[in-house]
């Protein structure tokens, strides 16, 4: 008699937390689009890979065209782009933006430091796959060779290449892997700019220590990552004048058979206005300030006056 | 040889011993870290310990205190001190403290228990013999440092067993400020997806834990009086002691 009295909050409780499951599961599946142009020119589904950034873009290119009059429904937070193209592919989600380099590495290309060079390269890679790209946004988020202003002036630094001559009287932070990195202190970057720093201290992975490491002058140059890490203001980036990083802008990828000119029209003046600063302002409120990609997206559009 | 083998051959890679990034520079750094926090953090916490038990007021708060160094997670702490002091590797005189930020952190994770166990440890000297030695005519002084000091070095030797084991496995974290230690073939190795180089940063420092444990429970033996090692009973002594009496021929037992 006691027994079942006591069993049977849990019961209720169990069957409320199924419930409650299945509805917060229903949610998170797909989440309809918020109220906008009605879905008069038609439905699309968008994806996003797994990266605060590219969460943003999501949200961004989806709040636009939903204003536009599309009708949008979300798949945020897929995976890689091997999970997320494949989802393109299948005409699970309909376009999602991915960037520029790493989508070209992806289906077998080289890549490089040339934006409209990796665009066309881009182009071609795509054609069997009933896939378009649109033109990527000036936003890169790669290594980033940064110095204090002091530096840069006391050395005379504007490029990396700059940094060549000068390296064995400075200390050197970046993320423990960058020495096997090819794009951080590894082969490639060796051959391109042979970087021999006084000390290489393996910090964070352009988190708060490097930063605080920079600005104390414990080291004198920090990798930290243009489009993700917090910036010092007091901080300069040197220009890769080798070409050592990639092209790696946001670009928007789109079936085949659901682009239209009016639409790709609609992406670029998106696109036109995410810049790398803006890109980092984004990617951080959400990284590290754990803000909702959607109300970053949404003040983001807002402010620079796309909707 | 499976995943094991291949750490096993990670040790009989001469090239991992030697050098920098050796693991013969790498361990002594450790050890070097971690005997100067656990020695920092007992010059604060025994004092205060020994005498917040001899006077008995104080220690719920002095205990509760210290361990908010116990419930703040170190990796936390270490973010916090990095942005206070920098990565902060002291040149000179201090150069032995190695890596400021995480030298802090362990002192606050090494405080807590010795604190506790040498409060709790003199605190609870049986009132009896405190009372025999105050009407034996022992001051203050001489009742801490000659009763109650002895009498709680197992515990003390406890807590500073406990915090050097925190210490040698917490010390890791260095390698996150850019310092060195066994930290840095875990950190490293996690960074290009070298388990094999992780797994044997794990071995190291289990196995100076382990070191420590030995080393500190040799001390241990030495320090503490005869009388109170565990393992030897005292009850045991006294009705041994006492059946030898009673069973010895009495004086004033003539037929």
């Amino acid at each position: 008699m006691i027994k079942a009295r006591v069993r049977f909050p849990g019961r209720t409780l169990g069957a409320m937390l199924i419930g409650l499951t299945l509805v917060v599961a229903t949610a998170g599946l797909s989440s309809a689009s918020p109220a906008g142009g009605g879905g008069s020119k038609g439905s699309l589904t968008i994806g996003s890979k797994n990266l605060p950034g590219a969460q943003v873009l999501g949200q961004l290119y989806g709040q636009a065209l939903a204003k536009d009059g599309y009708k949008i429904s979300y798949k945020e937070n897929l995976g890689t782009t091997e999970v997320v193209f494949a989802a393109l592919e299948s005409g699970d989600i309909d376009l999602y933006p991915d960037y520029l380099n790493t989508t070209v590495q992806f289906l077998g290309g080289t890549g490089g430091p040339d934006v409209n060079q990796v665009k066309s390269e881009l182009d071609t890679l795509l054609q069997s796959q009933g896939v378009v790209a649109t033109t990527p946004a000036p936003a890169v988020d790669v290594n980033g060779f940064y110095v204090t202003k002091k530096t840069a002036k006391k050395y005379n630094l504007k490029n990396v290449s700059d940094l060549t001559a000068q390296a064995g009287k400075l200390r050197f932070g970046a993320p423990p892997e960058c020495e096997q990195r090819p794009l951080c202190l590894g082969d490639t970057s060796q051959q391109l700019y042979g970087l021999q720093f006084k000390e290489v201290k393996k910090l964070d992975t352009g988190g708060p220590v490097t930063v605080k490491a920079l600005e104390d002058g414990d080291i004198q140059v920090a990798i930290l990552f243009t489009g993700s890490s917090v910036i010092p203001k007091d901080a300069v980036l040197l220009k890769d004048d080798k070409g050592l990083q990639g092209a790696d802008n946001p670009v928007v990828l789109v079936k085949q058979d659901k682009n239209t000119p009016e639409l790709d029209a609609a992406i670029d003046k998106v696109s036109a206005k995410i810049t790398t600063k803006q890109y980092r302002k984004m990617t951080l409120a959400v990284q590290n300030d754990k803000e909702d990609p959607a109300d970053v997206a949404k003040a983001f559009l807002k402010s620079n006056k796309v909707t | 040889m499976g995943f094991l083998g291949d750490v096993w051959n990670w040790f009989g890679d001469g090239s991992h011993w030697s050098g920098n990034d050796g693991v013969i520079h790498r361990l002594s750094e450790h050890v070097q870290l971690s005997i100067v926090s656990v020695a920092a953090a007992a010059l604060i916490a025994l004092p205060i310990g020994y005498l917040i038990g001899h006077v008995r007021k104080g220690g719920v708060l002095a205990v509760n205190v210290s361990n908010v160094g116990r419930a703040i997670p170190s990796f936390a702490l270490l973010i916090l001190m990095v942005q206070i002091f920098g990565i902060g590797e002291p040149s000179g005189a201090f150069s032995f403290v190695g890596s400021f930020p995480t030298f802090i952190v362990l002192v606050a994770l090494a405080i807590p228990p010795m604190l506790t166990n040498t409060y709790v440890g003199v605190a609870g000297v049986d009132p009896e013999v405190r009372e025999a030695a105050r009407g034996m005519g022992m001051s203050g002084r001489q009742l801490l440092t000659g009763v109650e000091a002895p009498m709680a070095t197992p515990l003390v030797m406890a807590g500073i067993r406990t915090a050097a084991i925190a210490v040698v496995a917490t010390a890791t974290l260095a390698a996150y400020t850019g310092w060195g230690g066994l930290g840095r073939f875990i950190i490293d190795g996690l960074s290009t997806q070298d388990y094999v180089q992780v797994f044997a940063g794990a071995v190291l420092v289990a196995l100076l834990a382990i070191a420590f444990e030995v080393a500190l429970s040799v001390v241990q033996r030495l320090t503490v009086s005869r009388g109170l090692r565990i393992g030897v009973r005292p009850e045991r002594k006294v009705e041994e002691a006492f059946t030898e009496v009673s069973q010895a021929p009495h004086a004033t037992d003539f037929p």
